[in-house]
Formats: structure tokens, sequence, C-alpha cells
């Protein structure tokens, strides 16, 4: 414990070295996202719903799979940027050190400026909730326990990603692939796309299972009671992939440093 | 000759990540695909749905040559690692070098992504061919649209020779472009003024204004009085600009 908060602390000491360039990059990274949602908000304006889900109804869905991915991003550097640590060799300094790897890397750098993501995310859901007839007295526990899943499954995701470049070495252009855009798409009602896609945010990046089914169930959109299981499903089969998948990548690494 | 040489090194370091890229293409589709099935559910099975849909995804494809250039044309790296020392000695200013990089890079990514995004586009989504009257302004306006693109990474890689540091600029370029660029919604769907204060935007020279003369909603004389006037004004702006910052550079050694 007391190690985790030194390397915690560790993190927050050197982005913090660089003040202005800290609160700079913090908001920008907000506002980056900030400018997505303030697109789809014009393209409301125009056409008012998207595949019958009305715009506070899909911001809560988009707030969901956001907030998961910002939390993501503040303790998931490390992962994102996986390649990096295998390409030069450094994920032998992880191997030698008495701590679980997945651990290290969580810890080693933690990113508070992707707080801003956090916060834009939030801001949606808070307008999402307004804008929308379902209220959050009523379901905020729902809310936060979804969220929660979102953010599990996002580790997991990528921990499966992060694993594959025990393999490939690179692995940034699958992550786009195979998280960037499901992450994108599951913001949005899933039976607007071809069935493929759906199944593929179903099943295989269930990422729809955080949001789509669960507030579709809620907005008595979605029938089946297997909607508002599915994130707790998706969430506990990850699981055992994401760490079997991580623990075989390991036994395969090879490293390529000097 | 020399701006030749270099365009082609830069292109030929592309190719060392050609599966990559192409694994990427199919990432790229997939958000191009997203895009096209929001508006397909909004629009129905339209003629008017059929055209956003030519519009969203040329976008989607000519994304590569004209929003995702290489980080601040790659100074920031070049200022990272301390090499910017030998580009300030060679018998061409870095401005000139710069272009000449990134052009190989785009004409890499012209061939290896932004094609096969549109091939998977033309397959799978029914996206339209142009007609043959608009191939050559197309590629025209495209080009512009490369131009005006370079000078934006450009100033952020200038962004990082003064602060040593490009992540809050390059925040900011894929903002306004992100924001104005016009590639998920073209202008008339913009609310109240900014209806008309994003087609006079630089940002609306690298996808408004390509796809809608792709789709010949606006003619190629209109596109170039943009196009040609931003570029000017960039072009002025980096020679005065890189001047003004390589008089007192940091160089990071070791």
């Amino acid at each position: 414990m007391k190690s985790i908060l030194a390397l915690f602390m560790a993190s927050l000491k050197t982005q913090y070295e660089y003040r202005l360039n800290f609160w700079m990059d913090m908001t920008i990274s907000g506002l980056n996202l900030f400018s997505d949602f303030l697109l789809l908000f014009f393209f409301m304006l125009s056409f008012e719903e998207i595949g019958g889900w009305s715009f506070g109804e899909i911001a809560i869905i988009y707030s969901i799979v956001e907030i998961g991915w910002g939390v993501f991003r503040v303790f998931g550097e490390g992962l994102s940027r996986f390649e990096e640590l295998i390409i030069t060799g450094r994920f032998d300094l992880l191997l030698i050190r008495p701590m679980n790897t997945v651990k290290q890397l969580l810890l080693e750098r933690v990113d508070f400026r992707r707080l801003g993501v956090v916060f834009e995310a939030s801001a949606v859901a808070v307008f999402g909730f307004i804008r929308s007839p379902i209220s959050f007295g009523r379901i905020w526990w729902i809310y936060l326990l979804l969220v929660l899943c979102s953010t599990i499954m996002t580790f997991e995701i990528n921990i499966i990603l992060a694993a594959i470049s025990f393999w490939t070495v690179r692995n940034s252009d699958i992550v786009v692939l195979a998280f960037y855009s499901t992450r994108t798409a599951a913001m949005y009602p899933a039976h607007i796309y071809t069935p493929m896609l759906k199944h593929l945010l179903t099943f295989v990046v269930p990422l729809a299972t955080v949001g789509y089914f669960p507030i579709g169930y809620l907005t008595g959109r979605i029938d089946s009671f297997l909607a508002i299981l599915s994130p707790i499903m998706g969430v506990s089969l990850l699981l055992p992939v994401a760490t079997l998948t991580w623990f075989s990548g390991m036994k395969h690494y090879t490293s390529t440093g000097t | 000759m020399s701006g030749f040489a270099i365009a082609v090194i830069s292109f030929k370091r592309g190719r060392a990540y050609l599966l990559n890229h192409l694994v990427n293409n199919v990432g790229s589709f997939v958000f191009g695909y997203i895009y096209v099935s929001i508006w397909r559910s909004a629009l129905g099975e339209s003629q008017e749905s059929s055209v956003m849909v030519t519009y969203l995804m040329v976008n989607q494809s000519i994304l590569w040559v004209t929003m995702f250039l290489s980080k601040g044309a790659f100074i920031p790296q070049k200022i990272r690692e301390g090499t910017i020392t030998f580009d300030l000695l060679r018998p061409y200013n870095l401005l000139y070098g710069s272009l000449f990089e990134v052009i190989g890079q785009g004409m890499y990514n012209l061939l290896f992504r932004t094609l096969p995004i549109f091939a998977l586009g033309l397959m799978f989504l029914g996206v339209r061919l142009p007609e043959p009257s608009k191939v050559l302004p197309f590629c025209i306006v495209l080009f512009n649209g490369f131009l005006i693109s370079f000078f934006l990474n450009y100033f952020v890689g200038l962004w990082s020779v003064k602060f040593l540091g490009a992540s809050g600029a390059q925040g900011l370029y894929y903002m306004l472009v992100n924001l104005f660029g016009g590639s998920f919604l073209p202008a008339s769907y913009y609310p109240g003024f900014l209806k008309r204060l994003m087609p006079l935007l630089p940002f609306a020279g690298m996808n408004y204004y390509p796809a809608s003369v792709y789709l010949g909603s606006i003619g190629l004389g209109i596109a170039l009085a943009h196009q040609v006037f931003w570029i000017c004004v960039l072009f002025i702006t980096a020679v005065l600009l890189t001047r003004r910052l390589l008089r007192s550079i940091q160089i990071h050694g070791g």
C-alpha cells in the first residue's frame, strides 16, 4: 500500500512541475472531447433524435462510456502506450520488481491531466439527466454502477489489447480498430448499426452492455430483463479472458532490449 | 531537387508500417460507418441521405491527408530528441524541409490510407464516384486542403520550439479542425451565425470545401478563393514566425 501511494505521488509531482502546462493540458483534453459533443448538439438541433432515442438519453449512454474511458486515461496511460515499453525493452524493469505488472503499469504514469475528460463527461451526464425524463434521483445508484462497469470493462479490454503486443510488439493500430472505434460506436444506440456491428458490441467488445442495453431497459425500449443484467455479465465474462491473455502473453514475452 | 528527395525518404518511412496502417484503415472505416449510421437513422432512405453518405466517407478518407498528418510536422519529435540541430544546419530552411517531409507523408497516406478507406466506402456503403468533370477540381482543392493542414501542423511544431512541448497546441488543433472542419456536419447544419462563420475559417478548407467540390455542391472558384486566401495568410505567418522563433531556439543535447 505504501509503495502504491509513493508511485501515485511521484506521478502527481512530475506532472505538476510544469503548472501552466498541467492546467492547460487538462482544459484542452476536456475541451477536445467537448467539441465532439458540441457537434452532436448541432446535429440534434436539426434532427432531435437518433434511432428513436432523444438527445438526453443519448447523452446518458454517451457519458457512461466516456467516463469509463476518462478514468482509464487517468490510470491507464502505461497500458495505452504499452507498445513503447515492449519496443524499448523497458518492460523488463517491471518484471524484476516485486509487484504485479498490471498494478505497476496502472500506477507508473497516473495522468491527472486526463481528469479533464472525466469532468467533461460528467457535464454531459448532467445535461443528459436534465434533458431526459429519466430521473437521476431514482436511478442514481444504477447509473453509478453502470459507470463503474464501464470503467472496469474499459480496463479489461485494454489489458487484452495491450497483451497483444507481447506477440505483435506494436499494437496501437489494433487498439484503434478494436477499442477506439467500438467505444465511439457504443456511445450511440446500437440498433442503428448493422446486426454484425451490434453483435460485436454485445458479445465481442461488449461496450453496448454498459450503456445501450441497460438504459434501453430503463426507458422501456428493450423488454428483456437480460438487458439490465448485461453489464454485470459483460464485466465478469471479460475478467478471466483478460487475466488469461495477460499471463499467457507474459509467458510468451521475449525482451527486445539491449 | 532536394525537396523531392526529402519527400521520397519520408514516403518510404511510412511504408515500414504498412500492415499496421491497413489494420488502422479498417478502424477508420468503422468510424466513418458510425457517422454514416447516425445520418442514415436521421435522414432515412432518401436522396439526401445517399449524398450525405458520400460526403461523410469522402471526408473520412481525406482526413488522412488533411488532418492526421504527423504531429507538428515532425518538429516536436526533433525538438525532444535534439535532432533539430541537423535540420538547422541544412542548406534550406526549416519551413521548406518540413513541407517536403510532410508532402512525402501525405503522398503515402493518400495511397495507403485515403484510397483504401475510400474503396471500402465504395464497396460497402454505396459511396458515389464523382462526376468525371469534378475529379480534377477535387484533386486541386484537396491539395490546397493539404497545404492548409500542413501550415496548421507546422504552427503546432513551432509551438513546441517555443514551449518545448506540443500537447496543448496539438489538442487545440484537433479541437478546431474537428469543430470547424465540417467532416461530420456540412455548413448548412450549423446553428445561427456559425452557419456563416464556419465556411470562412481556414479549417473549412481542409474538409468542407474538398468534399463539397467532390459532390459538386460548391464550385471550384469559391473553394479556390477561400483556400488561396488562407494559404497566403498562413504562408506569410509561417515565414515570419519561423524567422522569429529560430533566433532564440533551445536545443536539447545528449
